[in-house]
C-alpha cells in the first residue's frame, strides 16, 4: 500500500510540508509569534521551557525541540533564540542542519532589540518559505509511516470499540511495515503484566515495567497526604462521568490500543524510535504532552480516541479523532473524524472498523486535513518538565 | 423492558450496560433474567453476579477493583461501592 509524501534529506517521509518557526527558550516567544504572523502558513511552535533547567530536565527540552525540528512534516526551520539562554541556538541550529533540514537562526541580544530581531526573522522566514515550497509529493509505501496512539476523554466505549479498532489498525500499518508508538505511562496500572508478555525481551519488559513503577510511586506519594484528598483523583471526572471506575479498569481499556503486535522497543520521553514496529513511549498520561512526546519520537500521524469528545490538535501533525460513543459523534461532528461508535450500535466490527480507519491514515498521509487540522485546532503541543524546584 | 448488556470476558463479574437503563428493566445472564436494581447510564457497569465486600471485581477478564461493600446481580457499580489500590500507598509505606 502507497501514499503520497514528501523526502526529506535524513531519509524520512512527511505527511505535511510546514515551515516552522520555533523558540529555543520561552523569552523568544512573542517576537517568534510575530515573525510567524508576517509569512502566511508558517506555524510558530511556542513553549515554557529552555532555561534554568539542568540534568535530565534540560536534556529533555533539548530533546524534544531538535527532534520536532527535524521531524518528517517539517520543511524549513526559523529557530528564533534569545541569546543567553541555557538551551544555546546554536546547539539547536546545528543539530537541526545535520539532521539535512532547511535552517535559519535569528538572536534577539545579537540582532538589538526586538523589533529588529522581527524584521530579520520575517526577511530570513520568507528566503526559507521559497525552499519549502519546492518540495513535492512522492509516492511511496505506508511501511514508512508511525503513527501515534493516543486517548483523551476517555469513557467506556474507548475500551470495547475505539481502541481495539485503532489496535486493529496499528497491527494492520506494523504488518505493512510501519510503525506505531503507545504511551501515557499512567494509563498502563494494572495492565503492565498483560503487555510485559508482549514484549520482545527482558530488557524491553524491564525497561516499561521500571517506568511504571517510577509513575506509580510518585502518584501514590502525590496522593498520600491527608491535605490533598479532593485533588486525589487519578482519573477524571469525565472518566467517571462516563462509566469508568479505576484507573485500572482505564488501563485494560486503553491497552487495546496496542493491538496483539509484539512491542519491540521501549523509549524515553520525545526519544526517536530505533525499532520499527510497535513501540512504547515512556510520558505522562496528559493529553498534550503525551502528544508532543509522540510527535518528536517521529509519528507523522495521531490516531486519538476520545469518548467524552476533545476537539484538540497538533501544530505540524494530522490528529485523527475517533470516538467509540455514538452521541459524541452525533454533538462533535465537526471535531469527530470517525463514528467507532458504528460497533456498538452493530452496523460494524472491529475488525472492519480498523481497516476503515487505516484507509483514512492513508488519505490523511497524502493530504487530506483532518477536522482538527480544518478548524486550527493546536492544542496538543506542550513540553513537560522533569524537575521543578517549588511546591514539593 | 429488555436491555442490552455487553459481558466483555467471560470471567466478567460486570458487564457494560449499551444503553440507559432504569430500575426494573432486565436482561438475561447465565438463563437467570436479572432486573437492575437501580438506573444506570449507557457505558457504566451492572453487577452480573454476588460479589461480597472485599472480593474482586473483574471487567475484561482482569481485576479491576475490590468490592467496598456488598453487591447484588443488578446493582449499579461504580467508585461509590468499588475501590482500587494502584497507585496509593500500601499499609505501613510512608
Amino acid at each position: 500500500m502507497d501514499f503520497f509524501g514528501y523526502k526529506r534529506a535524513d531519509g524520512s517521509i512527511g505527511v505535511r510540508n510546514y515551515l516552522i518557526v520555533i523558540p529555543s527558550v520561552f523569552c523568544a516567544n512573542h517576537v517568534a509569534k510575530q515573525i510567524a504572523a508576517n509569512v502566511p502558513n508558517a506555524v510558530c511552535l511556542t513553549h515554557s521551557v529552555g532555561c534554568s533547567q539542568v540534568g535530565e530536565d534540560l536534556e529533555q527540552t533539548a530533546r524534544t525541540l531538535k527532534n520536532l525540528a527535524t521531524h518528517p512534516n517539517v520543511g524549513g526551520v526559523l529557530i528564533v533564540g534569545l541569546g543567553c539562554e541555557r538551551f544555546t541556538v546554536q546547539e539547536f541550529y546545528e543539530a537541526v542542519r545535520e539532521n539535512g533540514k532547511i535552517v535559519e537562526k535569528v538572536v534577539i541580544q545579537d540582532v538589538g532589540d526586538s523589533i529588529k530581531a522581527i524584521a530579520e526573522g520575517t526577511e530570513k522566514l520568507q528566503k526559507l518559505k521559497m525552499e519549502v515550497n519546492k518540495y513535492k509529493r512522492h509516492k511511496v509505501e505506508i511501511s514508512n509511516l508511525t503513527i501515534g496512539l493516543e486517548c483523551g476523554g476517555t469513557d467506556a466505549t474507548s475500551g470495547f470499540a475505539a481502541n481495539p479498532a485503532i489496535g486493529k489498525t496499528s497491527d494492520l500499518l506494523i504488518e505493512a511495515g510501519g510503525s506505531s508508538v503507545f504511551s501515557e505511562t499512567t494509563e498502563l496500572l494494572g495492565a503492565e503484566h498483560i503487555l510485559k508478555r508482549r514484549c520482545i525481551n527482558d530488557k524491553v519488559a524491564s525497561s516499561m515495567l521500571e517506568s511504571v513503577k517510577k509513575t506509580e510511586s510518585e502518584l501514590a506519594l502525590s496522593t498520600s497526604k491527608e491535605r490533598y484528598k479532593h485533588r486525589s483523583d487519578l482519573i477524571s471526572t469525565g472518566n467517571f462521568d462516563g462509566g469508568v471506575s479505576t484507573v485500572v479498569e482505564k488501563a485494560l481499556g486503553n491497552i487495546h490500543k496496542t493491538g496483539t503486535s509484539p512491542i519491540v522497543g521501549a523509549i524515553k520521553f520525545a526519544e526517536k524510535l530505533k525499532v520499527k514496529g510497535l513501540n512504547f513511549m515512556d510520558t505522562p498520561g496528559q493529553d498534550g504532552e503525551s502528544t508532543t512526546g509522540l510527535v518528536a519520537g517521529g509519528a507523522q500521524i495521531i490516531l486519538f480516541t476520545t469518548g467524552r469528545g476533545t476537539p484538540t490538535g497538533f501544530p505540524i501533525a494530522p490528529v485523527l479523532k475517533i470516538t467509540g460513543n455514538n452521541d459524541t459523534y452525533e454533538k462533535m461532528e465537526l471535531n469527530i473524524d470517525i463514528n467507532a461508535g458504528r460497533i456498538v450500535l452493530g452496523e460494524t466490527d472491529i475488525d472492519n472498523m480498523g481497516k476503515y480507519i487505516l484507509d483514512n491514515v492513508i488519505e490523511v498521509a497524502s493530504g487530506k486535513k483532518t477536522k482538527a487540522e480544518i478548524l486550527g485546532h493546536e492544542e496538543l503541543f506542550n513540553i513537560p518538565r522533569v524537575l521543578n524546584y517549588c511546591g514539593k | 423492558m429488555k436491555i442490552n448488556i455487553l459481558q466483555i470476558s467471560n470471567k466478567d463479574n460486570v458487564a457494560v450496560l449499551l444503553s440507559n437503563g432504569s430500575r426494573g428493566d432486565h436482561f438475561t445472564f447465565e438463563n437467570e433474567k436479572i432486573n437492575l436494581k437501580e438506573n444506570i447510564n449507557f457505558g457504566h457497569k451492572v453487577a452480573l453476579k454476588s460479589i461480597k465486600k472485599g472480593n474482586k471485581i473483574i471487567k475484561y477478564g482482569e481485576i479491576i477493583a475490590y468490592a467496598k461493600e456488598n453487591i447484588e446481580p443488578g446493582n449499579w457499580v461504580h467508585n461509590h461501592n468499588i475501590v482500587s489500590d494502584r497507585g496509593r500507598l500500601k499499609d505501613g509505606e510512608k
